[in-house]
């Protein structure tokens, strides 16, 4: 492989590395295993740099998902902790405690949804992908995408606007 | 609320949750190394198969890159002998997935019966700075369970239990006292013993 093959890479990196960290974590939901994934997929995109060129980011993001999926079988259904409410708390006073409580009604919410509609969330809304792209990262189909999505986001909207959220707000 | 507000307050709280977190500096470098590794790159153009780059550390499968950014500031190979010195030594052949050829003799600790090494990627600390962390990753000859480590400041009766969940691997290892931690080590009905300096 060239330098410039190289430094293409590394610039791909720099500019992709964190959101690649970062739908990571929320596919898994703790930081020391989402270095672990994006490390093993930036491999597996660097080993396959020549042919994926043309849009590294969708075969990082495929990857990812395969990745977390091999994490799991090999965990057998350990529980996860998504988006560790902690994260926020620690935040401290910068963060405006009405909205903060806000975050984690949701993103409790998110980490009780099934582990599909979790990643078409993660991939579609958090990282911005095409509804086509979730499906190829995913290998489902577009419809599988859209009516995981309308379910999942039923879910959030409705754990937002249950009496469990009010109380949590209110305390 | 509709759909609209709900991914907003989503994506905020994501945001909110993510934005301190970034990847190592380093990351690209050491993906880059593993996936092509110097001989390979000589010899452009004859690449018949990928490199094994993720591996699994132990018979049991768990899986971990080991391409960290390593540290520098390592005590030489020896350091006088004490239980808790690095050695440089090659690492044994059952350690070395995941590492490239010119990373064989890192910096690790072997345990006393040969049947787990610990690899530190980091000086380890009591008060590690917030960006840092104790990483420790286990490689164990065979064996794969939850590692249950029952640490002893040497020259005090401190004793720490930490356990890993996910049993060797990649790791985090925090100890409260600065010095040499005598640590025996049980996984998967295997023992073993070994010693890690921190540093304060």
């Amino acid at each position: 492989m060239s330098e410039t093959d190289r430094a293409a890479f590394e610039r791909f990196v720099a500019e992709h590395g964190d959101r690649l960290l970062h739908a990571a974590y929320g596919l898994c939901g703790d930081w020391q295993h989402a270095e672990d994934l994006v490390q093993r997929v930036l491999v597996t995109v660097a080993r396959r740099w020549p042919t994926v060129q043309t849009n590294p980011l969708g075969y990082a993001y495929r990857c990812l998902v395969r990745a977390n999926i091999d994490r799991w079988r090999v965990l057998r259904r350990r529980p996860e902790v998504l988006f560790d409410p902690h994260e926020l708390l620690a935040h401290g006073p910068s963060v405006d405690l009405a909205s903060t409580e806000d975050h984690l009604v949701v993103l409790a919410a998110l980490r009780a949804l099934p582990r599909r509609q979790r990643a078409i969330v993660v991939l579609r809304y958090l990282h911005d992908l095409s509804e086509a792209d979730t499906a190829a990262a995913l290998g489902i189909t577009l419809g599988a995408v859209k009516s995981g999505a309308a379910r999942a986001l039923a879910r959030l909207r409705s754990a937002q606007s249950s009496p469990l959220a009010e109380v949590h707000r209110e305390r | 609320m509709n759909d609209e507000q709900t991914i907003t307050t989503l994506q905020r709280a994501a945001d909110t949750a993510t934005r301190d977190h970034h990847l190592a500096p380093g990351a690209a470098t050491a993906a880059w190394e593993a996936a092509w590794p110097a001989t390979q790159r000589r010899s452009r153009g004859r690449l018949v198969a990928a490199v094994a780059a993720s591996v699994a550390v132990t018979a049991g499968g768990a899986a971990a890159v080991a391409t960290w950014v390593h540290h520098d500031d390592r005590p030489p190979a020896g350091g006088g002998g004490s239980a808790c010195s690095l050695t440089t030594e090659p690492l044994p052949t059952w350690a070395r997935g995941g590492f490239s050829a010119d990373s064989y003799r890192t910096a690790h600790v072997m345990g006393k019966e040969g049947r787990i090494v610990a690899i530190p990627f980091i000086r380890l600390r009591v008060h590690q700075p917030p960006d840092a962390g104790n990483k420790v990753l286990w490689v164990s000859k065979a064996g794969y369970g939850p590692l249950r480590i029952v640490a002893t400041l040497e020259g005090t009766s401190r004793t720490v239990v930490r356990t890993l969940p996910d049993g060797p691997g990649p790791s985090y290892v925090d100890m409260p006292a600065p010095g040499c931690w005598r640590m025996n080590l049980s996984w998967a009905g295997r023992h073993d013993t070994l010693g890690l300096r921190y540093y304060p």
